[in-house]
């Protein structure tokens, strides 16, 4: 058996390097009075192979992506037979972005009709299914199992390991303790915060786990957060330090991040105003679905990622990612709020429960 | 005089005793506008303008060069560092315009193409360089950096260009074979413009109760509980960012609302400018 697949491969991998060298002589060779490559032809093939390359890598990594997708809607329409279903069964017009009159502008409407009815069925046919299910089973309304694991890092003040579904995140706080001069503020503490991603944690592997802009956005989004959540006034001149790391990224990373560092910073006994929470939510379809995948954070679909202090209105965070109909901004919002108060309840078991397992030390 | 001592040793009871009665220190209402002034066309480049609000001015000049048809982005900006703007802040601004151009918020990649002087589409495409000069800081940035944005890309016009290199020619196009055309200029395409509203929640200690501050200046910002700038687009929020506790979930409505409507008035008075 194991021959047959040898064999299998190694023929796939020659008609990949034949097809390669044929078109690459096709396309660079040019003088044929030499044996060797000119300096024209050298550059040529492996800028050739480089795109080759980069093509099959692309290719591959949407096939990673949309193969589970075509798997999961089997026995469904496809995306052209929904969209002539959709078309034939609506009544309505979807409204136009602007009332119109003149011929030219009603074949604008029309095609953006069209646009809009592709994009919306094509989105909620791959986010939620018929029966009103999502890609991994759950309901639009239902969050992943939330584990975690306090206490994992001995050097750091307070650690914590948290799974959401299948995104990892391990987060590390170090202090208060006498920062830099360069940082100290004289009332309060200063928060600093640095969230990495391991290479290998997406479907991509990234060349810079830190640093990218990407990162340094999340860090100042995180620092911002916990600044309002954390008493910093009772440690003046001081400076805490949190290292949120993303082991597997599959989706809602940020929220992810806040979650593991309110636990975290809950193990370190550092006094907030509360058990901070997040949520990410989107919506499709004026449905709001929370918890997103990495699969359902696609480019079209809006997300908003919220946090609040105890799950109560007290906002620590909001950031949004794609663009949001305005009218669409309460839905979301309540989703994402009800998504946090759910969240809250979560870490606070865990808090408890851990703050029971330290009684014994502690002496109560 | 009294009111000075109250202002330097009770910041926060001096303002809640103006922010009570519905108005800034200085007599505007809560949610008044400030007046935007812009002109293009003033600081070189293919585009440029000078916006001024809310105690801000800045300056934005894009250069342009052209690259091959590739995945790159198409489009850097550098806010330049000035005493007032803190380093940490002014990436974070990159950051966020930065990714405003990465989801085809102001100008679509594919209006980045280079044209011929028959408006046909080469193997070439523009890359903008945008640079942002601080030159007043005494409130938000972000309001008056994304209205400069706005104004320098409506302002931008981009030269033909004349590529002496064969369609069906697979070698590679070398750098002589591509030259602008100065005689006809064609107008950047834009994506409709956005508009950034900065916002500060003052909790009023005695009634309790959340006010809502349009475009506070840096003292009044201190003594806020959080502070919001809110990015709206055409019926859409582009991006948020909000710093501090926000109590009221309706008070963000009210932010784009309020976005929305100033967008409104800036766009109109782009296209009769």
């Amino acid at each position: 058996m194991n021959s047959i697949q040898n064999i299998q491969q190694l023929r796939e991998f020659l008609t990949v390097y034949n097809t390669l060298s044929e078109r690459c002589f096709n396309a660079c060779a040019r003088d044929y009075t030499t044996s060797t490559l000119t300096k024209d032809e050298g550059s040529c093939v492996s800028q050739c192979i480089d795109k080759q390359m980069l093509v099959n890598r692309r290719f591959m990594l949407v096939f990673a992506e949309q193969a589970p997708k075509a798997l999961f809607k089997q026995g469904e329409q496809s995306p052209t037979e929904a969209i002539k279903s959709a078309s034939a069964t609506k009544s309505e017009p979807v409204s136009p972005p602007e009332s119109t009159q003149t011929a030219i502008v009603e074949e604008k409407q029309f095609v953006w009709e069209t646009i809009s009815i592709e994009n919306t069925n094509f989105q909620a046919m791959s986010i939620i299914s018929e029966h009103g299910f999502r890609m991994d089973g759950r309901r639009p309304a239902q969050i992943r199992n939330i584990n975690t694991r306090l206490g994992l890092n001995r050097n750091a003040e307070g650690s914590c390991y948290l799974e959401h579904g299948n995104t990892k995140v391990l987060c590390a706080v170090y202090g208060p303790y006498e920062g830099k001069a360069s940082k100290r503020l004289e009332d309060r503490c200063a928060i600093v915060c640095q969230y990495s991603t391991t290479t290998f944690s997406g479907l991509e592997r990234k060349n810079r786990p830190r640093g990218d802009r990407k990162s340094t956005e999340i860090s100042r989004l995180l620092e911002k957060a916990f600044e309002s959540v954390i008493l910093t006034e009772s440690f003046p001149r001081s400076q805490i330090d949190i290292f949120c790391e993303v082991i597997q990224g599959d989706g809602s990373n940020l929220a992810a991040c806040v979650n593991a560092t309110s636990l975290a910073l809950a193990d370190a006994g550092i006094p907030m105003k509360g058990i901070a929470s997040a949520a990410t939510c989107g919506i499709v379809e004026t449905k709001p679905i929370v918890d997103l995948t990495s699969r359902e954070e696609t480019d079209l679909l809006p997300r908003v990622t919220l946090a609040t202090i105890c799950g109560r209105d007290e906002v620590i965070l909001v950031e949004l990612q794609n663009r949001l109909h305005i009218d669409h901004l309460s839905v979301v919002m309540d989703a994402a709020k009800a998504t946090c108060a759910d969240v809250y309840e979560c870490l606070a078991v865990v808090a408890q429960q851990h703050l029971k397992a330290c009684a014994p030390i502690l002496g109560n | 005089m009294s009111s000075e001592v109250l202002r330097g040793i009770d910041p926060r009871g001096y303002f809640s005793t103006f922010f009570r009665e519905g108005v800034f220190p200085d007599g505007r209402g809560l949610l008044d506008e400030q007046k935007l002034v812009f002109k293009q066309g003033e600081c070189g480049g293919v585009g440029s303008s000078v916006v001024s609000t809310q105690g801000v001015t800045v300056s934005c000049s894009i250069e342009a060069s052209v690259s091959l048809v590739s995945d790159a982005p198409l489009v850097d900006i550098n806010i330049e560092p000035s005493q007032q703007l803190p380093e940490k802040d002014a990436e974070e601004y990159n950051s966020l315009l930065l990714s405003l151009f990465t989801i085809d918020n102001f100008v679509k990649r594919e209006n980045l193409r280079c044209l011929d002087i028959c408006d046909k589409m080469l193997p070439l495409e523009w890359q903008l360089h945008v640079t942002i000069k601080v030159l007043s800081l005494e409130g938000s940035l972000l309001d008056a950096v994304v209205c400069a944005i706005g104004a320098a890309l409506a302002d931008t016009k981009l030269p033909s260009i004349a590529l002496d290199h064969a369609d069906t020619d697979e070698s590679v196009i070398e750098k002589n074979q591509i030259r602008a055309d100065y005689r006809s200029m064609h107008k950047l395409t834009l994506e409709e413009p956005l508009m950034c509203c900065s916002f500060g929640i003052f909790v009023d200690s005695e009634k309790s109760k959340e006010l809502l501050l349009l475009a506070p200046n840096f003292e009044a910002i201190s003594v806020c509980r959080a502070t919001c700038s809110v990015i709206v687009g055409k019926d859409n929020m582009v991006a948020v960012r909000e710093r501090g506790r926000l109590g009221n979930f309706s008070l963000l409505k009210k932010m784009c609302q309020i976005t929305a409507e100033r967008r409104q008035k800036f766009v109109e008075t782009l296209r009769s400018t």
